[in-house]
């Protein structure tokens, strides 16, 4: 954001302050409004979306999938080696932030699970999923601990 | 006995580096040898071929400080050393590597894809940010990545494949398999599977499989969909299970069930299918 954008922004929330707050909605918005803004997936509310945005990073699949995997043919390999490699940028590798980032997924998916679990105390499924994301926060925890030593 | 000679003959070698140096390296390697390459940005690609050797080829980034080339015929190791704790942007690494068929790999990249062609030795690859794509002829395979997404065209046997937020895709798997993401979705299409299980918190599930007459299929979700297609119908007793989602596509007359639950008998019944979630659908396709 530059400083015009910044003094723009002010300028509008000037106005809105000016707004009559006298007069009550003739009925409530917000259920029409949290229906749009609610992620799809989402069981509750999951603070954590904005930063996997900021900080996903997202790549093509390099190969072409088929349903099936025959042997790789002498054409495949040709085909692999005949493309040049890509050109080398310049990149930050944030893998402190990265991991924190997943770290903070995990994190909220535990939350939920211990949740859910609440809802559905003998749920199989729920503890296996549980156990699984605790192996994983654990592994988080341990690659972020390396970086930090 | 391996490490001894190992240790005999082990042959470190660090380039001097500089500006975008080209690589071009060649060591002998046992047709079932091992390769560890780590690589923080850029690239590790790895191709099969028929010769006991591993060719090492691409272009070093100028903030490298050393490429490491460590080890003997059995076991090679290929390190790119940046600086420690950099704290600004460092100019990527390309790799491509050529390698016996037979050739274990270990593969270790931050923010680098791996990409793996036409290898069939045992085959672990990770990457925290970057994606992990395999075409890969072995029976073993060990995948992960944390925020990249996880590829792989295969008839491994096997396989274990894992991400946090990356999606993951895997086409012609058979045998073991077990797929875990965190918030990414999974879609498998494969056959002939033994032991089948996919699990993810808030990711879709989405598979196409063939179970053989002893399978188990296990699918999980806490708030993802879960979809299901049987590729001959077979003989499988199918259950869903859900505690606030619906059950959408049912495959015939329920043995038992209510709008939360259902259990069905297709064939004789001897695979088993359990398909769970806590909020999310599960829906069977045809």
């Amino acid at each position: 954001m530059n400083a015009e954008d910044e003094h723009d922004g002010e300028d509008r929330i000037d106005a809105l302050r000016g707004l009559s707050l006298d007069r009550e909605p003739e009925r409530d918005l917000w259920p029409a409004v949290a229906a749009r803004i609610e992620p799809r997936r989402s069981w509750r509310h999951r603070p954590w979306l904005g930063a996997l945005a900021a900080s996903a990073l997202v790549a093509a699949v390099v190969l072409q999938l088929r349903p099936d995997a025959p042997p790789v043919t002498d054409g495949e390999v040709a085909a692999v080696l005949a493309e040049p490699l890509p050109r080398a940028g310049q990149v930050m590798p944030q893998q402190d932030a990265l991991l924190k980032a997943n770290l903070a997924i995990v994190q909220d998916a535990e939350s939920q699970l211990r949740h859910a679990l609440e809802l559905d105390p003998e749920s199989a499924t729920l503890k296996r999923l549980l156990l699984s994301v605790e192996q994983r926060q654990g592994d988080l925890r341990s690659r972020i601990g390396q970086q930090e030593t | 006995m391996f490490k001894q000679a190992l240790t005999a003959t082990a042959l470190l070698i660090a380039l001097p580096v500089i500006a975008a140096t080209p690589i071009d390296e060649r060591r002998p390697l046992a047709a079932d040898g091992r390769v560890e390459v780590n690589n923080l940005a850029g690239l590790i690609e790895v191709v099969g071929w028929d010769e006991n050797a591993v060719h090492l080829t691409g272009e070093l980034g100028e903030d490298v400080e050393a490429l490491e080339i460590e080890g003997d015929r059995e076991r090679l190791s290929i390190h790119v050393r940046y600086p420690k704790k950099s704290r600004r942007s460092v100019e990527e690494t390309m790799l491509r590597l050529r390698v016996p068929h037979g050739a274990a790999l270990d593969l270790n990249a931050v923010s680098a894809d791996v990409r793996v062609v036409g290898t069939r030795g045992d085959l672990h690859a990770a990457s925290v940010s970057g994606d992990v794509d395999v075409r890969f002829d072995g029976e073993r395979l060990r995948l992960n990545s944390v925020s990249g997404d996880v590829s792989v065209q295969s008839a491994a046997t096997d396989s274990e494949l894992r991400t946090v937020s990356g999606d993951v895709v895997a086409r012609g798997l058979r045998g073991e398999l077990k797929a875990e993401t965190v918030s990414g979705d999974i879609d498998l299409i494969g056959e002939d599977f033994s032991d089948l299980a996919g699990e993810t918190v808030s990711g879709d599930l989405q598979l196409s499989v063939r179970l053989l007459p002893k399978s188990r299929l296990r699918a999980e979700s806490l708030s993802g969909d879960v979809r299901l297609r049987l590729v001959d119908t077979g003989d499988v007793r199918l259950s869903m299970k859900t505690f606030s989602g619906s059950l959408r596509g049912r495959p015939s007359q329920p043995v038992s069930g209510d709008q939360r639950s259902a259990e069905y008998t297709l064939g004789a019944g001897t695979a088993r299918a359990e398909l769970s979630t806590f909020s999310g659908d599960i829906v069977i396709e045809r």
